[in-house]
């Protein structure tokens, strides 16, 4: 199973060349505002990391013990989620929410903030959990009973709303059923099942990359983009020619996924959620990812457990 | 937990069809005039000819498919996505056809085209009535295979927004979290296009296999 | 057009390939009606000649003329002239894909714009003509090289060629085979064909040819009536030449 990996991550490489296509494009717009995703590029969760907890006194788990060994965690993330997990080509770091978490996870299992990023996709998520082709999948992984019967999800952590964006001069949008009979643009995975689920008449075409799902709304080959808000936001902050409706639905509850085999492991991971919440880690990777990309204060974190599955 | 999701799963296989059924034809029209501008008199044509497949072969496919879908637009064509995506593999393997052609011809004895020639036929004809019909037993089997790569690389569909197999098979996936049982049955498939790709090839060989 | 113009005329034919020289200053004409056979020892140019006259082969010098016209470059009307110019290969070159018939049919069909009936009714009264009536369904690959080479010289005579090259046209033939084919090309050239023949078939030579041209080292070394050549030869090349192939 490891195999494929090395593929996919190509594959991955592939489709960043190809996302500076439509970036290109929009930068001869003629657009007053700044083209590209700025506010994506200067988002930065290194403080909130450096100033994240250590675990003291973990218990010894067989996953444990694997991470420790090898001196790195290794997730599955993604590195084309913006908010949450987005590349700068430029740098190849990545930041956003979700890799925050992940380095705040290293840190607490490790001291250092080591984080492997291997970007298997929605579709393995769960196939490299059970091989231990990587310890943790922390990439807007909604929590379901369907996959916990597979693998052992510790929070949620984040609740996400879905969005809908819109061409500049495109359909009046003020709830999710007006989708209905739209070609709506969606990534794979979580926002293509949240809008399956709240509005099944649509029809779903599946980009892999946000900016491949702005330029399909710009140039008019969907009539709408359903995301998470925060990736919705911070795009249509920037483009003109994109506009966020009012209309946002579902709650799609993030979870880090965890192989099933080691329930004293998700103790672990439960018990660093719970202490990122209370001493303030959280909302400081909020505010200093997500934060800068929607309006308002933090939200109060979820508890938890909460949700079935978890 | 199949029975669900067989529609959706049959529709995206039945679009993988299509898309190489499309598909495919194009690159071997594209192929061949690509191929016969490469072996003209005419050189300007045969430098036309060898860029293209230089350019196309070294780009990804997945690159020229967001160049058709992405890029035309912003010249002002809006085609579907079906459509660009059956250009974008009709335009990536013509080069392929158009290389599997040239060695096809090159396998072609040099005295059938100078006899063909010597009683008069224009070039046109020479290639139409000898070149190419001689080249094309040589081409049988590389043919049926960029067929195959036409039927596999449509599964770029589901990085594009096409509704194929890859990508229904992805979205059964994300509901039922069977990632196994979910790429098995894509890969059924293609298995099923390979075989019977395979199959039409050997009768086609066996049809015109030539004595000599 | 003057009937005493020579059907085809070379002045000054020189060839090289690369750095090797294969033709130097040919001079020759050949007559309406008149066969000329051209012999001489391997590598002296004679298969290259033979080739330049329905510009196969590219002459680097001098002046070829069919009927008083130099032949035109590469395209449609230098194609025009070599449906004039039959030729007929060592190796018969038949079209593999073909049928027997449809070798000898595809000329006059795309060329001639004959109908595919009328084609089709030439082309077997020429495969009658010479000896291969039977095979006209069958593939080239079905028959013999004697059979095949008589196809060839039927494909070309479909075209009503004004002059026929012969390039060695036995020398890939079993021996037994040799004289089925030199008696077509005997046949034709009683029936007063033009024609010009690269060979090493003395025998062929003084029995059908009005001249016997001698090459070596890419020259024509001689140049008379069968009888003359073979009886007194005037160059020591050419009597070494026959004293080592009328041997054995």
């Amino acid at each position: 199973m490891p195999a494929p990996l090395p593929r996919r991550t190509a594959l991955r490489a592939g489709l960043f060349a190809a996302g500076a296509v439509p970036l290109l494009a929009s930068c001869s717009g003629g657009t007053t505002r700044t083209a590209g995703n700025p506010a994506y590029a200067t988002l930065d969760q290194a403080d909130a990391v450096a100033r994240g907890p250590v675990g003291v006194d973990l218990p010894e788990t067989p996953t444990l013990r694997r991470i420790r060994g090898q001196g790195v965690l290794r997730q599955s993330g993604s590195v084309t989620t913006p908010g949450f997990g987005m590349m700068n080509p430029a740098t190849g770091k990545i930041t956003g929410f979700d890799i925050g978490i992940a380095q705040l996870l290293a840190k607490y299992l490790l001291g250092t903030p080591e984080v492997d990023t291997i970007t298997g996709g929605a579709d393995t998520r769960e196939a490299i959990l059970q091989n231990q082709s990587v310890d943790v999948a922390v990439c807007t992984y909604t929590i379901s009973k369907s996959r916990a019967r597979l693998v052992s999800f510790a929070g949620p952590y984040y609740v996400a709303r879905s969005g809908i964006v819109v061409g500049a001069d495109g359909p009046q949008v003020t709830a999710v059923r007006d989708l209905a009979g739209k070609d709506v643009a969606v990534q794979p995975g979580a926002a293509q099942e949240a809008l399956q689920k709240a509005c099944p008449q649509a029809r779903a075409v599946v980009f892999e990359e946000s900016s491949q799902c702005a330029a399909a709304v710009r140039q008019g080959r969907v009539q709408a983009w359903s995301a998470n808000t925060a990736i919705l936001l911070g795009k249509a902050a920037v483009d003109a020619r994109l506009r966020m409706t009012l209309a946002t639905y579902g709650s799609s509850p993030f979870g880090i996924g965890l192989p099933k085999d080691d329930p004293a492991f998700k103790q672990i991971v439960v018990g660093f959620l719970q202490r990122i919440t209370a001493d303030g880690s959280w909302r400081r990777l909020w505010e200093q990812t997500v934060g800068p990309l929607v309006s308002g204060p933090a939200p109060e974190p979820p508890r938890p457990g909460s949700v079935p599955g978890s | 937990m199949l029975s669900g999701h067989a529609g959706e799963i049959l529709g995206g296989f039945t679009t993988t069809l299509l898309l190489t059924a499309c598909a495919f034809p194009l690159a071997l029209v594209l192929g061949c005039v690509v191929a016969i501008c490469r072996i003209s008199p005419v050189r300007p044509l045969r430098i036309a000819g060898r860029l293209y497949v230089d350019l196309v072969r070294n780009s990804p496919l997945l690159l020229i498919a967001v160049l058709l879908i992405f890029g035309l637009p912003d010249a002002g064509v809006l085609i579907p996505l079906f459509w660009c995506l059956v250009l974008a593999l009709g335009v990536y393997f013509a080069a392929y056809v158009c290389e599997t052609i040239r060695s096809g011809i090159r396998a072609v004895d040099r005295g059938q085209v100078e006899a063909a020639r010597a009683i008069g036929l224009p070039f046109r004809r020479v290639v139409l009535d000898v070149l190419l019909p001689q080249a094309f037993r040589a081409m049988v089997q590389p043919l049926g295979t960029i067929l195959i790569n036409v039927a596999l690389g449509s599964a770029l569909g589901a990085a594009v927004g096409v509704d194929e197999l890859t990508l229904e098979t992805r979205s059964f996936n994300l509901e039922t979290a069977e990632p196994i049982l979910a790429f098995a049955v894509a890969a059924c498939g293609y298995l099923v296009i390979n075989l019977a790709v395979s199959g039409v090839v050997r009768l086609v060989e066996r049809k015109v296999r030539v004595l000599r | 057009m003057r009937t005493d113009q020579p059907l085809v005329r070379l002045r000054g034919v020189g060839k090289s390939f690369g750095s090797a020289r294969v033709l130097t200053g040919i001079d020759l004409d050949v007559r309406r009606g008149e066969v000329v056979v051209v012999i001489g020892p391997s590598g002296s140019g004679k298969s290259t000649l033979c080739r330049c006259v329905n510009r196969l082969e590219t002459a680097d010098e001098g002046s070829i003329e069919i009927e008083g016209r130099p032949l035109p470059a590469e395209g449609a009307e230098l194609a025009r002239l070599r449906a004039d110019v039959g030729m007929v290969f060592q190796s018969f070159n038949l079209f593999a894909h073909k049928t027997v018939r449809d070798n000898v049919m595809l000329g006059p069909v795309r060329v001639r714009g004959l109908s595919r009936a009328a084609a089709h009714e030439r082309a077997d009264e020429l495969l009658e003509r010479v000896g291969v009536g039977a095979h006209g369904d069958k593939y080239p690959a079905q028959l013999s090289g004697g059979q095949q080479q008589r196809v060839a010289i039927a494909r070309a005579l479909a075209m009503e060629p004004r002059v026929l090259l012969f390039d060695e046209p036995t020398s890939a033939l079993d021996p037994e085979m040799i004289h089925e084919v030199l008696d077509v090309m005997t046949a034709l050239a009683a029936d007063g064909m033009t024609m010009i023949v690269v060979t090493h078939e003395m025998g062929f030579a003084r029995k059908a040819a009005d001249r016997v041209v001698f090459m070596a080292e890419g020259r024509i070394a001689e140049s008379a009536a069968p009888d003359v050549f073979f009886g007194s030869p005037q160059t020591e090349r050419a009597r070494d030449f026959l004293a080592r192939v009328l041997s054995h």
